[in-house]
């Protein structure tokens, strides 16, 4: 399986307080506190899980993590290396 | 200036330290001179919805200086000011807004829509800080703020120190979460205590991470409002975004919970840093694994490092002074300035050195209770026979922590003298757990339970009975918690246990031989 925005958001919704209608590919998950830092290890282990690759801590920031199109983003761009 | 309640902490800065940066939160500050006018207007909009000294505000917002405004025109006016943690879901919400009878809820667009259909018809008045519902019973922040500040100024209600300022909702020994009862002159004896043991001055920056709805989050903003220092609020927990804030933000002082420490210091070792402006270091929400207690010395050796105990009942019991970090790794030390620390055994009574105990704590941040819970309330915060002679039939708190004294009367945490799980700074029962779960029809009986781990300090464990239960169960059952629980009570395991538990020869179900069966997983595991 790969990380997509339809698979991304259904582990929102089906995991989290997050309703559909509530974010868009931009929406900030964390700086606006829709995730907290369960949801980080969460959101993280799914990736991990999903596209098959490793998060090194020093990934942990809000650049590859705070939307769904940052998700995205940083998803592609380790799995084309 | 004469401390008596909580506001008194910002009016002290005034004037001198008027244009003095009180709160930053990313790239906005505001000053003490700014906060002060804000909770002014705030509280005059308050009190033009006749909110009475003595009601219950509920604040449920993700961290933001409009939090700390909240808090402190509460304060102004005498309310009571309710922090939920915004890690509670909507149920737990609708529970602390029943419980203490809140009808003024401040919150945001998203989580109001989340909690509106339970909670909607007990609140009067739902002040949103973003976004706008259009709905007659909500109001925006901005509204409010500039209506209280064209309305004629209310002055500071005069209050009695020993009265109400907070109610923390935490979890007792069973049932639902309850709501500690902090007087004013509990948070600013514990403001004091802070400050001394940490030597703040109005020089110190601290990260200001940990909610409001944690001791250790609202101690971390009235201590530095006490010395006139600064908060840098940070809403992220993320390792990278904690060295951006204490780096670009100047911290002085750094406290995080367990599991930001431990992704901290992984961090770090992979990408060291000197942090130039920071002076001290320190714990809250648990103790530290041994590894990351290296880790803490190896990274921030140059730095103080203070490891710190206690308990919302009782704020803050214990610390250990830097210079003893080394010989007393891990140690919780001795008691904090102000604080009388007891170790009684139940049979034996007093606890000398080489001996273990409860911990008792007397004094000042001695909570007033669990609200309209006096049932609680009595079987935790008591005299003790064996403390009779020596003080009477004072109240102490009775924390249920076990702890040992070393042979120089520095104290080491050993665990529970309950079931209680600690996931992450969030304690809970198990019998809450278990009563959430058996909510679902399926299920019958079941058994939580805590197992440590590395990055949350302990997670929740979680096997289940039902005749009709079966593996094909499992996805749903943990569909069901998803929906009824807070993050941090999750079970990370999940099992199905065929047939009835075991029971004990007094008829209770044996947890040991659960727990025993769990552990070497010969069960079904989700």
């Amino acid at each position: 399986m790969t990380v997509d925005r339809s698979t991304l958001i259904s582990f929102l919704t089906n995991n989290f307080d997050v309703v559909k209608d509530d974010i868009n590919d931009d929406t900030p998950l964390f700086s606006t506190g829709v995730l907290d830092s369960f949801g980080m290890i969460e959101l993280v282990g799914f990736i991990e899980k999903t596209a098959g690759i490793k998060f090194g801590v020093l990934d942990l920031n809000l650049e590859n993590l705070d939307s769904i199109n940052r998700v995205i983003h940083y998803v592609d761009a380790k799995t084309a290396r | 200036m004469y401390l008596q309640n909580l506001y008194d902490l910002v009016s002290k800065n005034l004037p001198e330290l008027k244009s003095t940066t009180a709160l930053t939160f990313g790239k906005t500050k505001i000053t003490y001179g700014e906060l002060d006018e804000s909770c002014r207007a705030l509280a005059a909009w308050l009190v033009s919805q006749d909110v009475q000294r003595g009601d219950r505000i509920g604040i449920y917002v993700s961290k933001s200086i409009e939090e700390v405004i909240v808090t402190f025109a509460c304060a102004y006016i005498g309310a009571v000011f309710v922090n939920i943690s915004s890690q509670r879901n909507a149920a737990q919400v609708a529970h602390v807004i029943e419980n203490c009878n809140i009808g003024i809820l401040v919150t945001d667009l998203r989580r109001w829509r989340h909690i509106s259909e339970a909670s909607g018809a007990q609140l009067k008045r739902v002040l949103l800080l973003r976004g706008e519902a259009g709905d007659p019973i909500t109001v925006s922040y901005d509204q409010a703020i500039a209506l209280g500040a064209n309305a004629s100024p209310v002055r500071p209600t005069a209050l009695v120190d020993t009265e109400l300022a907070a109610l923390l909702y935490t979890s007792g020994s069973t049932g639902l979460p309850k709501g500690v009862m902090l007087s004013h002159d509990n948070i600013l004896k514990s403001a004091i205590a802070s400050a001394r043991h940490l030597e703040n001055s109005a020089e110190d920056r601290v990260l200001g991470l940990s909610p409001l709805s944690f001791d250790f989050g609202l101690n971390q903003v009235t201590s530095m409002f006490l010395v006139g220092g600064s908060v840098a609020l940070q809403a992220v927990a993320m390792p990278a975004e904690i060295v951006n804030t204490v780096l670009e933000q100047g911290v002085t002082g750094l406290g995080l919970v367990p599991t930001s420490w431990v992704l901290l210091l992984r961090y770090l070792d992979e990408a060291p840093n000197q942090f130039p402006d920071l002076r001290y270091v320190t714990n809250t929400g648990g103790k530290l694994p041994p590894q990351a207690l290296d880790a803490l010395e190896r990274h921030f050796g140059e730095k103080k490092i203070f490891l710190m105990y206690g308990q919302t009942e009782a704020f803050r019991s214990t610390f250990l002074p830097p210079n003893l970090f080394a010989a007393k790794k891990g140690a919780i030390g001795y008691p904090l300035p102000n604080a009388e620390i007891f170790v009684v055994d139940p049979v034996n009574g007093l606890c000398g050195r080489g001996e273990s105990g409860e911990l008792i704590h007397r004094g000042s941040f001695v909570c007033m209770g669990y609200w309209k819970d006096p049932d609680a309330t009595a079987h935790k915060i008591k005299a003790n026979q064996h403390l009779v002679d020596l003080i009477g039939h004072e109240k102490v708190v009775h924390t249920g922590d076990i702890v040992s004294v070393d042979a120089d009367g520095c104290m080491w945490y050993v665990g529970r003298n309950d079931l209680m799980i600690k996931c992450s700074g969030f304690r809970m029962s198990p019998t809450e757990i278990e009563d959430i779960v058996c909510r679902e029809p399926l299920i019958e009986e079941a058994v939580a339970f805590g197992v440590d781990h590395e990055e949350f300090g302990q997670v929740v464990h979680l096997a289940v009975g039902g005749n009709q239960l079966t593996d094909d169960h499992l996805p749903d059952i943990m569909k069901f918690c998803r929906s009824e629980m807070p993050s941090y009570m999750m079970p990370h395991k999940l099992a199905i246990w065929n047939g009835p538990f075991p029971v004990t020869a007094h008829g209770k179900i044996d947890r040991p031989k659960v727990v025993n069966a769990l552990r070497e997983s010969q069960l079904t595991v989700a």
